[in-house]
């Protein structure tokens, strides 16, 4: 089964941009997995980003309550990244010059043997050398 | 039909376990002869919706896009990061 790798701004993303392309992904993968085809997960921080992006995006208190007890409900698996892997993860930003939040997601797909699926074409565009990643337009 | 007595009628006796930390707040909030009917109430509400709710979650979570105003990445990226400057 394989493995897909998801971060918040991915989440964010497919219910926040005008284009519906990265919602028409979310939508496929939530129904593979379903389908029993892959395997969802993210990291264990990821709900304090999505509820961060939503502190931050919204003026209305109920609305950003309401699509997080919706984001809630999602079948995402979570990964809690231990000190040797977070030790990995360091090394890997410092190389990659790139922050230690987004760098977690990408190493949890490269130990599951996943695919890191991001919307954050930045962080592609310095990690793409590396293997276990696709960049969601 | 006389509810309150078919409810008693209808009682089941359980046991169940709780992390310490809810047991404290259960004890310091509820009466003791009011915890059957703060459990049950609680439950019943918590059952009700996960029936309500059986709709396939990444629909309901993506429906929401017909209500939420839209933002560009770079500003969904910046309200992720927002405080961690």
């Amino acid at each position: 089964m394989k493995n897909i790798i998801i971060d918040a701004s991915f989440i964010l993303q497919a219910l926040l941009s005008p284009e519906s392309n990265v919602s028409i992904v979310s939508k496929k993968i939530f129904k593979d997995q379903k389908n029993k085809r892959i395997k969802i997960y993210s990291t264990s921080f990821m709900p304090l980003e999505i509820a961060n992006g939503l502190r931050f995006s919204f003026k209305e208190q109920k609305l950003a309550e309401e699509i997080f007890s919706k984001f809630a409900l999602l079948k995402i698996e979570y990964f809690t990244l231990n000190s040797q892997h977070i030790q990995n993860v360091l090394s890997m930003s410092c190389d990659l010059k790139t922050t230690v939040y987004d760098t977690s997601y990408h190493f949890l797909a490269m130990l599951l043997g996943g695919v890191f699926y991001t919307c954050d074409k930045e962080y592609f565009q310095k990690a793409k050398k590396e293997e276990n990643i696709v960049l969601v337009k | 039909m006389n509810l309150s007595m078919n409810n008693s009628m209808n009682l089941q006796r359980i046991t169940i376990s709780l992390p310490g930390y809810v047991y404290e707040k259960l004890v310091k909030q509820i009466p003791p002869r009011k915890v059957s009917h703060f459990v049950a109430t609680v439950l019943e509400e918590k059952l009700l919706s996960s029936y309500i709710k059986s709709a396939d979650p990444i629909d309901e979570f993506l429906k929401l896009r017909k209500k939420v105003p839209k933002f560009s990445f770079k500003e969904i990226k910046e309200a992720i990061n927002r405080g961690r400057e």
